[in-house]
């Protein structure tokens, strides 16, 4: 694959990026939900007011920052108005996860994968050997996190910190401990404050990782003195393989596999917390349509119905639970593990996702929660966010309207709800 | 094919919590699995079952030589063997049916202690304990633990011999090593059968055995086989089958192991005054009988309580709630208990001893209540769980502990104190954590977990 590869694969590269954007920015909005960051300041200053950071500098200084730094990087702080804007807007549309993962799991983005696998052959295997995890899904995290390091985001990652520090009273500690955590990267050289960029929260590399979790977990895979997840892809999948191991990761066991269920299935068995063993899904009538499954008889595997009970079904290990701990949305984890198969050659997935799928917006949701509170189960408040404990409550009123337990919340169980609003 | 065979009768069929060994030679379940061949995903549901059952045996050998067992031997054990789904307290994840369970928590009290049943047994044990004098004498002589008790675990067990078991061990032992709840405890067990066949205790054809793989007319599991079992009549043999002196003192020896206290009673059925109900239910509430009296507890039908046991631990147990009798029961019950744990189980055992002994039936009749499905109590237990009760295990059986956590949520709320789970306790409870955890439901006292002895030895 030579030079003429790099070309192309460059121009895939930003088709592929393209795309990206808008699972990004999905994902990044869900992020936002989840943190809730209503009490962000709605109002655009065009700096923030002096002395603001000042207060930072105690804290800083017991992290071992010098004046200087401190000075150099927050003397001439001006908020970013874009970051308060993309931090507070909520979103109103969710994608479907079918819709999801057919975004970031492209031809392009996998036959890009299976390329730069090709490419970075010896230094995959170099980390697979240290690290236990599997290369193709740390290619997987890259193409989605960054289209192969293409789309890092363009945005100062202190500047954003500091706009976040300031403007989110609510999460404030913990902008401020990222802040510091950023600080610290450019005081020791790790990289330059033009190669200092990233997403509108401060992640950024080709992996895309918070300054705390890079002081955790980032390696120098390539040993040049610098952990360097900006330029260095070496370090930056190591880093990323070193962070999935620190979450759980477990060498020689896949992600999770797509099977098929039987007719008269419970759909309760997707309730979170109820992994049994291969050998009991399997006697249950459970089938595994592709071939190669690396699976263990005695692994404990946890069902899991993205789209409910009309769409595709997953068995998955506590690997999968790993890649969640590096964003916590279920089709971000299957978009990962369904790219790391399809890196690796393997089919295409076998069910349909339910094309009536229709995503409900933030109204709707918000709609949802109340009629379930009303009709007695706890949904944890109305917030628009389809938590566990919202999945729950819908279980529970599907188990009493006698329908599929599958936790999914659909238009179908929302006029349901309307049309029956207390039991 | 996977079989289909019909639920068996589900008396005495019943699965050991305790008793069991782990034999060291064990490897982990996990650790020697191999992994599944592609081949499998080209086959049918049906297939894939069965080649998994087929690996699964495949990785049981190693165990199994481990134990001494031949390979001829395992490979005779296993010819044609395929896994029975039709067996309780399999987990077999999405299927809708559910498999019932066993009698001892299925079924209410008052069925469970069928007058009828107990007294028909009553009578077939006063003659067998005419015809097996000599030997229940040795017994008591012996191992010290009384021929009524002895009696009336062999009732219950196979009533007398007459309960065929209908599987063959291996088949079930293998079936819940697989697919059980309690799979590493059924793995033990399933190696120590394939040793009995080693050691040509049983033969394939002679292994009947529970759907727990309880075996012989006292239905030992394997692993007590080889633990428990007493050779009483010196022919060099333990022979739990064909000899009902090795039978019934191998059942003594498993008391006497388990905590046996001669010279005491499992306990009595009484009166409580107005000032006690069901709250004070449990071992964890155990106090000394001469504290029980003092509260006004009296022995029904006019009898006085033994004077000898007065600072012996006893504990109140009211089985259905405040809808049926009471009992004090003393340490023997629990030892009983571990025969099989089930307050039932033990109740039924000790009642039927009484009657052979030439006892009564309860004074107090059994109310008619209804058991709550297994799935209802755990959903019930996780609840209580979530409200702060100190419920000992969410396994959707209605035991003491459950009872009694029922009978304080009741009065914190409000509601008739009656100590029994029912649909409107757990509707109750549902919307009560839907509003979130309310101050005044908090358990009125505190239970220990995992306490399962009065400690008086």
């Amino acid at each position: 694959m030579g030079s003429a590869y790099a070309s192309v694969s460059r121009v895939r590269a930003c088709v592929a990026a393209a795309v990206l954007l808008s699972g990004a920015a999905v994902m990044a909005a869900a992020a936002l939900a989840d943190s809730r960051l209503a009490a962000i300041s709605t109002e655009e200053p065009r700096a923030a007011p002096q002395g603001q950071l000042d207060a930072l500098w105690p804290a800083a200084n017991a992290r071992g920052i010098s004046r200087s730094v401190f000075e150099r990087y927050t003397a001439d702080f001006i908020l970013d108005p874009e970051v308060v804007r993309l931090a507070t807007s909520q979103p109103e549309h969710v994608k479907p996860p079918g819709a999801y993962v057919a975004d970031l799991v492209t031809p392009e983005r996998v036959e890009i994968g299976r390329a730069l696998a090709a490419k970075h052959a010896a230094t995959l295997a170099a980390i697979e050997q240290a690290y236990g995890v599997d290369r193709h899904v740390l290619l997987a995290i890259w193409g989605v996190e960054s289209a192969y390091g293409t789309s890092t985001g363009s945005r100062s990652v202190v500047r954003s910190l500091a706009t976040l520090a300031v403007a989110d009273a609510r999460r404030a500690p913990f902008w401020r401990n990222e802040l510091i955590a950023a600080l610290r990267i450019l005081q020791d050289g790790q990289t330059a404050p033009e190669t200092f960029v990233g997403s509108w929260a401060g992640a950024s590399g080709h992996t895309q990782f918070i300054p705390s979790a890079y002081t955790a977990h980032a390696v120098d895979f390539d040993k040049d003195g610098r952990r360097d997840i900006w330029g260095t892809v070496a370090d930056a999948l190591a880093s990323t393989a070193n962070y999935l191991r620190t979450s759980g990761w477990s060498a020689g066991a896949p992600w999770g596999i797509e099977v098929i269920l039987p007719s008269g299935f419970d759909y309760s068995w997707s309730a979170p917390g109820r992994p049994q063993t291969l050998s009991q899904w399997l006697a249950a009538g459970v089938r595994i349509p592709t071939s190669s499954a690396n699976l263990q008889l005695g692994l404990p595997l946890q069902l899991v119905l993205p789209a409910g009970a009309q769409g595709p079904a997953f068995l998955v290990t506590k690997n999968f639970r790993a890649i969640l701990r590096y964003n916590n949305a279920t089709a971000y984890a299957l978009a990962v593990g369904h790219l790391a198969d399809r890196i690796a050659g393997k089919a295409a997935l076998m069910a349909a996702w339910p094309s009536a799928d229709k995503a409900l917006g933030r109204g709707e949701r918000e709609e949802m929660q109340r009629l379930l509170t009303a009709r007695g189960h706890d949904t944890g408040g109305v917030d628009g966010i389809m938590g566990d404990q919202t999945r729950a409550a819908i279980r529970a009123t599907q188990r009493t309207l006698k329908l599929a337990e599958d936790g999914h919340p659909s238009f179908e169980l929302l006029q349901r709800l309307r049309a029956d609003p207390l039991p | 094919m996977i079989k289909t065979v019909a639920q068996p009768k589900a008396v005495g069929l019943r699965p050991r919590c305790h008793g069991w060994r782990r034999v060291a030679l064990l490897a982990p379940l996990v650790a020697t699995s191999v992994l599944l061949a592609s081949a499998i995903s080209a086959l049918p549901a049906l297939a894939q079952s069965t080649e998994a059952f087929r690996q699964f045996v495949t990785e049981l050998w190693p165990d199994a030589q481990g134990m001494g067992v031949s390979r001829a031997t395992f490979d005779m054990a296993f010819r044609g063997v395929e896994p029975d789904l039709s067996i309780p307290d399999l987990v077999l994840p999405g299927q809708a049916k559910e498999v019932k369970g066993q009698a001892e928590f299925t079924r209410t009290p008052a069925e469970y202690l069928n007058v009828s049943h107990l007294t028909r047994l009553s009578e077939q044990g006063r003659a067998l304990l005419k015809q097996h004098a000599a030997e229940l004498a040795k017994i008591e002589q012996m191992i010290g633990v009384p021929r009524h008790v002895v009696l009336a675990i062999w009732g219950r067990e196979t009533a007398f011999g007459a309960h065929r078991s209908p599987h063959y061990a291996i088949q079930v032992l293998a079936t819940q090593a697989w697919l059980g709840r309690r799979k590493d405890m059924f793995r033990t067990e399933l190696l120590n059968a394939l040793k009995m066949l080693e050691d040509k205790v049983r033969t394939r054809d002679t292994m009947n055995a529970s759907w727990a793989g309880a075996m012989g007319l006292t239905q030992f599991m394997p692993s007590e086989f080889y633990t428990l079992a007493y050779d009483l009549d010196g022919d060099g043999r333990k022979d739990i089958w064909g000899s009902v002196g090795d039978a019934l003192a191998s059942a003594a020896n498993q008391l006497k192991v388990k905590g046996w206290i001669p010279g005491q009673d499992w306990g009595y059925e009484v009166r409580l005054p107005a000032s006690l109900n069901c709250l004070a239910e449990g071992a964890d509430h155990a106090r000394p009988m001469r504290e029980w009296i003092k509260l006004g507890v009296v022995r029904t039908r006019g009898r006085e309580f033994p004077a000898d046991i007065m600072d012996a631990q006893a504990f109140l147990l009211t089985p259905a709630g405040s809808y049926g009798p009471a009992f004090l029961a003393l340490e023997n019950f629990l030892v009983i208990k571990r025969y099989n744990m089930s307050d039932l189980y033990a109740l039924f055992v000790g009642n039927l001893a009484d009657r052979i002994a030439g006892g009564g039936d309860f004074e107090t009749p059994w109310g008619s209540v209804r058991q709550l499905p297994a799935k209802s109590v755990e959903q019930l237990q996780e609840r209580m769980q979530g409200l702060g009760y100190s419920v000992a295990k969410v396994d959707g059986k209605a035991g003491m502990n459950t009872r009694s956590l029922v009978g304080a949520y009741q009065k914190a709320n409000g509601l008739k104190v009656d100590c029994w789970p029912t649909e409107a306790v757990l509707t109750h409870m549902r919307a009560t954590t839907a509003r979130g955890p309310e101050p005044a439901a908090k358990p009125d006292h505190d239970t220990t977990r995992g306490r399962s002895g009065l400690g008086v030895r």
